[in-house]
């Protein structure tokens, strides 16, 4: 019974992740072809959707703006830099020199 | 109270007896060999050749510059006042040399005694990189006589250079104290090594104050000029941030690329103590490195980020900055990650070099390629990248010689004073 629904747990998981990774790559090949092939004005517009290029009207629009980004870039780092440390600090007894 | 042995070779030759200098010349400077062997040594090496080559054409190229001035041999202009003298010379060769402090730090601050072989090789290697980057400065100012002026004449606390300039005589002169144990250990002068040995933790903390402060500054000389260079190069909150961050992981990068060619080039220099620790030291320092890559590539981020520099990265020049992050700085990285994790010796010199290589290709960028991004670009004159190479086979020579002869990459034995004069 366990086995049995880890195995159906797997299979949906499976099929969303594909669901989900077929709908990326047809939105990433429909976004090329609207931008007429060009990755660096499909990546613009991108930027656009999500606030990072904008128009700003006020100095505390803008520094509001940057510094939400930077605060999100700070916390992913402070998570990220211990597992990162955890990673690399884990210790091989193997040495190869060849 | 039995007086310590000394070596009659060396320490004769300082008391100034006739022809005992004759014997420290034979004995220390050519090894224990004739002038004739020791130069037949010389040029049997195809390397000494390729130097010789390089001397033969730089050498009247040094001196045309300093008889004729910097304008026969550079295209230096109003507008391109940093050539490749300085962009490679200094700004390229002074975070190589953050070695020193790094190393120091760990050893005689934080008590890693693990890498206590490594210690002489990284403290040489930040003497000789700032020593050389003192002689690529004086090479493009010219007039050496008038360094007073700006050092204790006409003081300008105000400016940036003289910050650099008096961070870079003082600490210089705290490596070369560093270095004098290796040196009293090497012509026999023991009172200077229990000197040294005495104010190490002094000379240790003078090192990370003046080398952080040093490493930063050399940033913040681009705080001058920041409407020159292209925005994604310069960032005036953070540009002294960057160049210390990078700083960090360019002396360790290096460290490694030295200890691998002197390990290849160098064998039978390297003590045992030496060559079996290495691969353990590499992949502590290439950790070290890792580290401070990644705390690099966030601060860079948040330079993005603060300066709202995203559109540029969809420009030209975005890609020229894309493509420089991730060949000298993201590949680098999950090489010495990959290679640390796993312990892979090749993968970690790999990585090391093209970090070196990043690094350099950084300060060339901010130096030369991006500064005045919106006027001409300055293609160097060939006489300035052959005094750069020139300088650079000197300071090859150099490293080179003093490796063969100071306890550098072996520890000191008494015996070997008495056994071996060419120790």
């Amino acid at each position: 019974m366990k086995i049995r629904s880890s195995q159906i747990f797997l299979s949906v998981g499976m099929l969303t992740g594909a669901l989900i990774g077929i709908w990326a790559v047809v939105a990433l090949i429909a976004g090329l072809r609207q931008s007429g092939w060009q990755v660096t004005e499909l990546l613009r517009q991108y930027m656009v959707a999500t606030g990072m290029i904008q128009h700003f009207n006020t100095m505390v629009d803008f520094y509001s703006h940057i510094k939400g980004v930077e605060y999100i870039i700070c916390v992913v780092f402070f998570v990220a830099f211990p597992l990162f440390y955890r990673y690399i600090s884990e210790d091989r007894k193997i040495v190869k020199t060849e | 109270m039995t007086k310590p042995p000394h070596d009659s070779v060396s320490s004769a030759a300082f008391s100034g007896e006739p022809g005992r200098i004759a014997r420290f010349v034979s004995g220390k400077i050519l090894m224990a060999k004739s002038p004739k062997q020791y130069l037949t040594l010389v040029f049997s090496n195809p390397f000494n050749w390729l130097l010789a080559v390089v001397l033969a054409i730089g050498i009247p190229l040094l001196i045309q510059r300093y008889a004729t001035g910097l304008g026969s041999v550079t295209h230096g202009s109003q507008d391109y006042p940093w050539g490749l003298l300085l962009g490679f010379g200094l700004f390229g060769m002074v975070p190589l040399s953050a070695s020193g402090f790094l190393l120091s730090t760990a050893v005689e601050i934080f008590g890693r005694h693990d890498l206590k072989p490594i210690e002489r090789l990284a403290l040489l290697n930040g003497l000789l990189g700032y020593f050389f980057a003192v002689v690529y400065l004086l090479v493009d100012l010219g007039m050496p006589w008038r360094l007073t002026y700006p050092m204790f004449v006409s003081f300008g606390p105000a400016a940036v250079l003289f910050l650099v300039a008096w961070h870079v005589a003082t600490y210089l002169s705290v490596q070369i104290g560093e270095m004098i144990p290796a040196f009293a250990e090497w012509i026999g002068w023991d009172r200077g090594k229990k000197f040294i040995k005495r104010i190490t933790l002094g000379l240790t903390i003078a090192g990370i104050i003046l080398s952080t402060l040093h490493q930063g500054a050399l940033g913040a000389l681009f705080c001058y000029a920041p409407g020159k260079i292209h925005p994604l190069w310069i960032s005036p909150e953070f540009q002294w941030i960057h160049f210390f961050c990078s700083s960090i992981y360019a002396g360790l990068c290096m460290v490694i690329v030295v200890s691998t060619l002197v390990a290849f080039f160098l064998r039978l220099r390297c003590d045992e103590n030496f060559k079996n620790s290495l691969d353990r030291i590499t992949i502590t320092l290439s950790r070290g490195a890792a580290y401070a890559m990644v705390t690099y590539l966030v601060i860079k981020l948040v330079a993005l980020a603060h300066d709202q520099e995203w559109g540029y990265l969809l420009t030209g020049w975005g890609g020229y900055y894309v493509s420089e992050m991730v060949i000298g700085v993201i590949l680098p990285l999950v090489l010495l990650t990959y290679g640390s994790r796993h312990h892979l010796i090749p993968m970690l010199r790999i990585g090391s070099l093209l970090a070196v290589l990043g690094i350099l290709w950084n300060r060339l960028n901010t130096v030369i390629l991006c500064y005045n991004w919106k006027l001409h670009q300055e293609i160097p004159h060939f006489k300035e990248v052959w005094l750069v190479l020139t300088i650079l086979a000197i300071y090859i020579i150099t490293y080179r010689f003093i490796l063969y002869r100071l306890p550098v990459l072996f520890t000191w034995k008494e015996s070997d004073r008495s056994n071996n004069p060419a120790r």
